[in-house]
């Protein structure tokens, strides 16, 4: 399956070595995990994508504020995304397919307007240190190499290779 | 209240003409675009309403060139050309100063508009970048009786900072200021003897022992209780953000809306995002707030001016395209496996 959409987001991963939803409707998965929504190998590493997206609301313009203010809390980073990345490391592990190093990349559904990205640079240093540092200590292994946060346009822009288009409603 | 700036010729700007909001004015822009020199413009404008003197004179002193040369603070060209620095007012005053890039005094300038400039005072402070108030004491009588190099914004704020205590308590409005400022630097400022200190909890503590940022805090709170910021006064603050920690602009840009909303036009140049989006998360639908955005013309190199007041149509803007390139450095090392540890 190459084509991989989630909420309005569309992505074509046909020129990936593999890519598979994790969390396929029907499909069960272990008790207590999250796992993101797409895993995308390359020949390098493999990628795991977690799609965020208000974009795909009715009236898309409150629902990304909405979202705006809630890149300043660390309810989406604790409660989701770090849990996401860390069980989806842990399937793959025990699936013998930890065979390449890991990005956690995050799509988020906003326009990408200028001062967006002061706020998702500041959302990446506080999810990057979370995804090392969750217990009292530091996590020995860096099961993920690096994470980046990425607006569809700089997911464009740097991934041109995966195209993703938005999905009309 | 100031309603039109115009310079021609002037430093950075070879023609600007620039109508500020009645309330808070912020300029962004990368070094080397003139925010301070608009800043002082105005300030200098201002300041002589009051003390009468000549508004070229006020110029030379609050920017300094080189040797006291009046010229020198024409824009940079080869041959001869003529500056102008021109400041409206509300009630249509207009104070105007010209002169050739070959004027080496200030006599050699025509000032337009000073007696009628001067019929009607300005309140009017410039808190410069770097703060003054520990070094207060003996500053002043050291400006008045030597030459020494310091812009005059910087003698200009202390004496500001000594005006007496009007008479009669505070009004309410002020009193909330205060004691809004009074929370965020956990103290009040009091003086002895011509010298600034912090009482709170831990005791009595010189304003050279206490942190710069909150030593702005605490000049900014004796502008308030002196009665130099009231309704009509113009306040120019150069780069509030200056030593100042990041949390605390949150208290800066709340005084300095309630100031706006209490009739105090504002002026401030900043480099910095926590005041802008300060401003942007603050700012209530009646306020009024402009952004005045300057950058350098692709094609000849001279400084241009956008303003807007809308915080998301802020273009170009210097400091969110520092934090886009921040970002883009950041999500390029992460793909490249550069790794963070």
């Amino acid at each position: 399956m190459s084509v991989l959409a989630e909420g309005g987001l569309e992505f074509d991963f046909s020129r990936a070595v593999h890519a598979e939803r994790l969390d396929l409707q029907g499909v069960p998965i272990p008790e207590g995990m999250k796992l993101v929504d797409f895993v995308v190998t390359d020949s390098s590493e493999v990628l795991l994508v977690e799609v965020k997206d208000p974009g795909q609301a009715r009236d898309p313009e409150p629902a990304r504020e909405a979202f705006r203010g809630r890149l300043g809390t660390n309810e989406l980073i604790n409660g989701e995304l770090v849990p996401k990345a860390r069980d989806s490391y842990t399937f793959l592990h025990l699936m013998a397919r930890d065979d390449r190093p890991m990005l956690f990349v995050v799509v988020v559904g906003l326009d990408g307007r200028a001062s967006d990205h002061a706020l998702l640079g500041q959302f990446k240093s506080r999810l990057l240190h979370r995804l090392r540092h969750e217990a009292s200590e530091r996590w020995e292994r860096l099961y993920v190499r690096d994470c980046v946060v990425l607006t569809p346009r700089d997911w464009r822009r740097l991934f041109p290779h995966y195209p993703l288009r938005r999905r009309r409603r | 209240m100031i309603t039109r700036i115009e310079l021609e010729n002037f430093t950075a700007f070879p023609k600007l003409r620039l109508n500020p909001s009645s309330g808070i004015n912020v300029f962004i822009g990368a070094n080397g675009t003139g925010k301070t020199h608009l800043l002082k413009v105005a300030y200098a404008a201002c300041a002589v309403a009051k003390t009468k003197e000549s508004y070229a004179d006020k110029l030379l002193r609050v920017f300094l060139p080189h040797q006291r040369q009046l010229g020198r603070l024409a824009h940079r060209q080869v041959g001869s050309i003529w500056a102008s620095a021109g400041v409206v007012r509300r009630d249509g005053a207009e104070l105007r100063v010209r002169f050739s890039n070959h004027a080496e005094t200030a006599a050699s300038a025509s000032v337009q508009g000073a007696r009628r400039w001067s019929a009607v005072p300005i309140e009017c402070a410039y808190i410069p970048v770097k703060e003054m108030l520990a070094n207060a004491p003996g500053f002043r009588s050291l400006y008045a009786e030597r030459e020494i190099h310091f812009e005059e914004v910087y003698a200009d704020i202390v004496d500001r900072a000594y005006r007496p205590l009007p008479k009669g308590p505070p009004s309410d409005e002020r009193r909330r200021f205060m004691e809004r400022i009074r929370k965020a630097i956990e103290g009040r400022v009091t003086m002895k003897k011509e010298e600034f200190f912090l009482r709170s909890k831990q005791g009595n503590l010189e304003l050279t022992l206490v942190a710069e940022g909150v030593r702005k805090l605490a000049l900014l709170s004796l502008l308030l209780q002196n009665g130099t910021l009231l309704s009509g006064s113009v306040l120019f603050w150069d780069e509030p953000e200056a030593n100042l920690n990041p949390n605390l602009m949150r208290v800066v840009v709340e005084v300095l809306l309630e100031l706006q909303r209490m009739g105090v036009q504002v002026f401030i140049a900043t480099h910095d995002y926590v005041t802008l989006k300060e401003f942007d998360l603050q700012t209530a639908p009646d306020d009024h707030v402009a952004y005045h955005a300057l950058w350098r013309g692709e094609e000849d190199g001279t400084v241009r001016l956008s303003t807007t007041e809308d915080y998301v149509a802020i273009q170009p803007n210097a400091i969110a395209d520092t934090f886009m390139d921040l970002y883009d450095r950041d999500v390029r090392r992460a793909l490249s496996g550069g790794g963070t540890g």
